[in-house]
């Protein structure tokens, strides 16, 4: 009963509750009884709910596998070595293959990384910029890591689909501790 | 009247909000950095030998050897705060032929550079520097033999041997 005399003065429940709202908010009223207070808050909720609803939907569309990078390994180890004799150590793993994929009606996408700190090894420290990379493949860059925010990667437009190799340096020298560093690196590949 | 603008405001935050992430996807990976440095000594001479020539023992009561000052370079991956030490010693004292010697003692040196330290050459390890940690440290060694009339006639020689440590 209650919902039925909602019908005539209130939406329709999917659709007319603004319109609806309007003629309660305004008093307008065809001479028929006044929408109970209830009504007015549903001409409220339900566009909201309806908009939440589509918001959530279209997120759902928003997935990781529309951008999606790969790394050809999970570490890089630079070994010991004479700094006299290899004065810029390189990574045993180079190179590293980066494969960046990304799907949809992309505009430019772009990769960074962003490192955890300096190399630690318990209280020793080696600056986190003594680590380069060479790049070779379409869109890469080279650089050099920094603590203090990402560095560029890469940069490409449109769908993306392509390989990189990224080679890891690390400037040797006799002012280093004997230890064990390690650090954490974070790529990072965002497509608009 | 104020409860359509409050339902206007809430459709435009969301279509935004909406509409901004359907726009922009991510991804992230995480890749680890390790690098191993191994403790390290690298010790080089500046000369492999010196000598000391004939000389008056009245008018040279101390003889410096003619490749004076030596160089001496002193390179160390050590764990900080470690003590790296550098020491010399002698096989013998300076002989010539069988019998005749000459006290090793009486060959001396000084030294020029952070760390280094001048000293009495022995045939037990006699300390020539130390320091804290990893680095790269020069300096010199100058050497000098305290002369004297009661030396046999002869050429001597003898081997002394620098050691240095990083633990």
């Amino acid at each position: 009963m209650k919902a039925q005399r909602c019908g005539s003065r209130c939406a329709a429940i999917a659709f007319a509750a603004g319109e609806r709202l309007g003629d309660a908010s305004n008093g307008a009223d065809s001479g028929a009884a006044t929408a109970p207070r209830g009504c007015h808050w549903a001409g409220i909720l339900v566009p909201v709910m309806l908009l939440v609803v589509t918001m959530l939907l279209t997120t759902s569309h928003v997935h990781a596998d529309t951008a999606r990078i790969t790394i050809g390994s999970a570490t890089v180890a630079f070994p010991s070595s004479d700094p006299d004799a290899v004065p810029s150590v390189a990574a045993s793993e180079n190179p590293v293959s980066v494969g960046v994929r990304v799907n949809g009606s992309p505009g430019a996408s772009q990769l960074t990384v962003a490192a955890g700190g300096d190399l630690v090894s318990g209280s020793a420290a080696i600056p986190i910029s003594k680590v380069t990379w060479t790049a070779a493949g379409t869109g890469f860059t080279s650089g050099r890591l920094s603590s203090g925010q990402p560095q560029f990667v890469g940069q490409w437009f449109g769908k993306v689909d392509v390989t990189g190799q990224l080679r890891f340096w690390l400037e040797n020298s006799w002012s280093y501790a004997a230890g064990n560093y390690s650090q954490n690196l974070v790529y990072t590949l965002i497509a608009y | 009247m104020k409860r359509m603008m409050v339902v206007a405001v809430l459709m435009v935050v969301c279509i935004t909000w909406a509409i901004a992430a359907g726009w922009a996807a991510t991804d992230q990976q995480t890749l680890t950095i390790n690098a191993t440095v191994a403790d390290k000594a690298k010790l080089t001479l500046g000369t492999a030998a010196i000598s000391f020539p004939d000389a008056d023992p009245d008018s040279t009561p101390s003889i410096a050897a003619p490749e004076n000052p030596v160089s001496v370079t002193v390179k160390a991956h050590a764990g900080t705060g470690s003590l790296v030490t550098l020491t010399v010693q002698a096989n013998g004292n300076l002989g010539s032929g069988i019998d005749d010697t000459i006290a090793i003692s009486n060959v001396t040196w000084t030294a020029f550079g952070s760390g280094f330290v001048a000293g009495t050459m022995g045939t037990s390890p006699v300390a020539a520097g130390s320091w804290t940690g990893s680095g790269n440290r020069s300096g010199s060694f100058s050497y000098f033999l305290a002369n004297s009339w009661a030396y046999p006639k002869g050429d001597y020689t003898q081997t002394v041997v620098y050691t240095l440590t990083a633990p």
